[in-house]
């Protein structure tokens, strides 16, 4: 029952399922790397562990079982005791409450003043302390705050929430046998191959894990409470504030140690239908760190499934994590948007901070990777990336305010909040989706050098001695603000700001005319922006030498009597070409690597002092460039670009990888210059 | 004399809170077995799925209770002081004992002692959430009971 003009916190997408999900996902992360490493400690196979998962699983669903009987065993029914008569009151209760199924009512002489739920939802059972029951022998106003509690607890089964808690507390008893077998493990492994400093940061990991899953869980309990409060208030709010107003004040900090919140936020919660039900930024957070710990994990997993294509599985892991991070995110701000005790100036960019922070937390606790056994993992300290991280998350959060902040005042009532949530929540996956996979693309390139970088064969070159971030940070820029990707998010959260006071007003022939040109300007963006984004290709070739020698040399042999042009020109049926200095002739096979094979090239100094390019290869190009140079072992290999050769080095060994090193007696301008042709820029 | 600890409870709860006596002997008897352990019970009760602000619900009786115990201990320390040796104390606070067999007391209490047995009983009620004005009462309460019996 709400007040009028006042929204019901019900309509408003209800925290537990997130909750739950998130709890589930922390929680049986933790498990199943866990299974794998107790499988497969060297992780050398494939090894799905489902024998291991149910050895970490089983012991919390036989605690769970075990605790449930121990509370029978220790109570009797309460009809054997002398407050029998309290039995018909719950009764009665239970009727008006329209239970499925009666919970058979118990005593508890240990109890005190103390009244819970638990059993299953076939056999739910009401567990009371003498103090409680003693309430409704004194009569009057005792027993009105004694019918209060009853109708809390009756309200639990009414929502549920025994199934709900039979599936949390098995989850928390699977968290701490993690924890237990992480102890055990870092203690092996020290005696093995670990040093100090690893086995400090494996344990603040684990730790830190365990933690998320149990903030998570009594974040959850705390919520339901609340919403239990809710429905018991529908059969009489006076009496359940009587009841809770005398419960401790519980600070912040304590808060998020409890099971139930304390009795100041709950009779506010019961007595202003608005004040929202949970602390919002505090739910953003563990929702991030989760994601941040999910994001890591699905992304190990998706690259052992199809390590052939690292780019499409990081995006398809951003996008997967990325996009119920935002919606979360979003829906938990517009909770708050209804509730003017909550629109507070800076409430946003404490959204924002959670969201970063829970981010970049979780993504440093996800534990036992692949990524983290070769080098670092998580979202990379990197001053720039985390600056647009926090750029983005605070624009992101921002806007998602703006949103919520202005259907609020159109729609105090919140009648008309499921077309806003279909329709702003679609916006804010594409928006969001496109924002997490282009800052999680960055993040993922920058690791992926820097593990690269770890190794002794690449910590030489070019890419690890000179500096990589600004390359990666550009090529990210093509990759996701050069797209129509990019344009439709854009033209998204414009109309997203637009639209909606438009259409508050009158719907009058101007403003139909200002809306369609709008659209029409926006389809143009689109197309533009498509067009413009269309990524420059390589012009850089890669041809076998067939012969090859000096351009002023004598007795020149037939297939190489021909003049160096003074203006190189690519042609497809190229066969001859010289040098870029015309010092040299070339006679040339067929091109067995085009533009599309090559990647980014990059100029920078080698460790020699010379001036080195280095050119990237494709996922293609690379198995080309390993074949080619495996059946080219002593031959010579041109690399060509405009029609003229700028290097033919002679290929000793099998070259695998995804690049190959140029050096030559360039300035460092002219690499950069002839980069930039590679680049075809 | 000394009264026992039920006793002094129960008649503290008929001055102080009549209507909880039909309940007495069913909501006092954890906190007379084993005060430790009720006592504990008391503050940790933040179950899953429960009603949560239990101290909220409490009633006068088990305060009382754990409140008599301590002031019932504090007393047969004064009387057998000068006959039990400081082992023998320790030795019954770490095992938990009750007193054991009381001598009949001093038929009368000095000002000093009932002063003293004022303070422990309102630091007590105090530190078990009693809200100061209740536990002032209480602890002159408890006083009163002691002057009766006297």
């Amino acid at each position: 029952m709400t007040a009028a003009g006042k929204p019901d916190p019900r309509r408003f997408p209800s925290e537990t399922g997130w909750l739950l999900a998130l709890l589930a996902t922390t929680v049986l992360i933790n498990a199943w790397t866990m299974a794998g490493w107790l499988a497969d400690p060297a992780g050398r196979d494939d090894v799905v562990p489902w024998t291991q998962m149910i050895i970490l699983i089983s012991p919390g669903l036989a605690l769970t079982t075990l605790i449930s009987r121990r509370r029978v065993k220790r109570s009797t029914p309460l009809s054997d005791t002398r407050f029998r008569d309290a039995g018909k009151l719950i009764d009665e209760l239970a009727d008006h409450t329209s239970l499925a199924t009666k919970p058979q009512v118990r005593f508890n002489k240990d109890l005190g003043a103390r009244a819970f739920v638990h059993g299953i939802p076939a056999q739910p059972l009401l567990m009371l302390g003498p103090e409680l029951l003693a309430l409704h022998s004194m009569g009057g106003g005792h027993r009105t705050v004694f019918e209060a509690v009853i109708r809390h607890e009756l309200a639990h089964l009414r929502a549920g929430d025994l199934t709900r808690l039979a599936v949390v507390t098995t989850l928390r008893f699977t968290n701490a046998f993690c924890a237990l077998w992480l102890v055990a493990i870092l203690a092996l492994f020290t005696t093995a191959n670990m040093t100090v400093g690893q086995l400090v940061i494996g344990i603040v990991r684990g730790i830190g894990l365990v933690l998320l899953a149990e903030l998570i869980a009594r974040t959850f309990l705390r919520v339901r409470e609340h919403h239990a409060d809710l429905l018991a208030a529908e059969g009489g709010r006076e009496a359940l504030s009587a009841a809770l107003s005398g419960g401790p004040d519980v600070s912040t900090a304590r808060q998020w140690l409890r099971r139930h919140p304390g009795g100041r936020e709950r009779t506010a919660a019961i007595e202003r239908s608005t004040v929202m039900l949970a602390s919002g930024p505090g739910q953003v957070f563990l929702g991030a760190a989760t994601a941040g710990v999910a994001l890591i994990s699905l992304q190990n997993s998706l690259l052992d499934s199809d390590p052939k294509a690292p780019q499409d599985m990081i995006l398809l892991a951003a996008l997967l994590i990325g996009v119920p991070l935002v919606l979360f995110t979003a829906f938990t701000r517009w909770r708050t948007a209804w509730d003017p005790s909550a629109r507070r100036r800076g409430l946003p960019v404490l959204f924002a901070a959670a969201l970063f922070a829970g981010l970049l937390v979780g993504s440093h606790l996800s534990p036992y990777t692949r990524i983290s056994r070769r080098g670092p993992t998580g979202i990379p300290l990197s001053a720039p990336l985390l600056v647009w991280f926090a750029v983005g998350a605070v624009a992101l959060c921002l806007w998602l305010h703006t949103l919520g902040t202005a259907r609020a005042r159109t729609d105090p009532e919140a009648r008309r909040l499921d077309r806003f949530l279909v329709l702003a929540g679609t916006c804010a996956a594409i928006v969001g989706g496109w924002l997490i996979a282009a800052l999680w693309t960055w993040a993922a390139r920058i690791l992926g050098i820097r593990i690269g970088c770890t190794d002794a064969d690449f910590a030489d070159s070019p890419v690890c001695t000179t500096g990589f971030e600004n390359q990666v940070a550009q090529s990210v820029l093509r990759d996701f603000v050069h797209g129509p990707w990019f344009a439709i998010v854009a033209v998204l959260v414009a109309a997203s700001l637009v639209v909606p006071g438009l259409v508050a007003r009158r719907p009058t022939a101007k403003w139909q005319a200002v809306v369609g040109l709008v659209a029409v300007a926006s389809a143009v963006v689109v197309a533009v922006s498509g067009e413009k984004a269309k990524a420059p290709v390589s012009r850089a070739e890669i041809r076998p030498v067939i012969e090859t020698a000096p351009a002023a040399q004598d007795n020149l042999p037939k297939e190489l009597q021909f003049d160096c042009p003074l203006k190189h020109k690519a042609t497809p049926d190229l066969t001859q070409a010289c040098s870029t200095d015309r010092k040299e002739k070339y006679a040339l096979g067929p091109a067995e690597l085009t533009g599309a094979d090559f990647g980014t090239a990059t100029a920078g100094p080698s460790s020699y002092g010379t001036i080195e390019i280095t050119l990237h290869f494709t996922e293609a190009g690379a198995r080309r460039w390993t074949a080619l140079t495996a059946r080219s072992i002593g031959k010579q290999l041109a690399i060509v670009v405009d029609g003229a050769v700028i290097s033919a080095p002679q290929v000793r060994e099998t070259i695998s990888g995804n690049g190959a090193t140029l050096s030559g007696q360039w300035s460092l301008e002219e690499a950069k210059a002839m980069v930039a042709v590679i680049n075809g820029e | 004399m000394v009264p026992t600890v039920r006793d002094l409870a129960r008649e503290l709860v008929e001055v102080l809170a009549p209507e909880e006596l039909p309940t007495f002997d069913v909501v006092a008897e954890p906190y007379l077995t084993d005060p430790h352990r009720a006592e504990r019970r008391l503050r940790d009760h933040d179950d899953s799925m429960g009603f949560g602000v239990a101290d909220a619900l409490a009633m006068m009786t088990p305060v009382v209770a754990l409140v008599s115990g301590s002031v019932v201990t504090a007393l047969s320390d004064t009387l057998t002081d000068s006959m039990r040796s400081t082992g023998a104390k320790l030795l019954r606070k770490m095992t938990r004992k009750k007193p054991a067999e009381l001598p009949e007391a001093a038929s009368e209490w000095s000002a000093e002692q009932l002063a003293e047995v004022r303070e422990i009983a309102l630091k007590r009620a105090i530190d078990l959430g009693m809200k100061p004005a209740k536990a002032e009462t209480l602890a002159d309460a408890v006083v009163g009971a002691l002057v009766r019996r006297s």
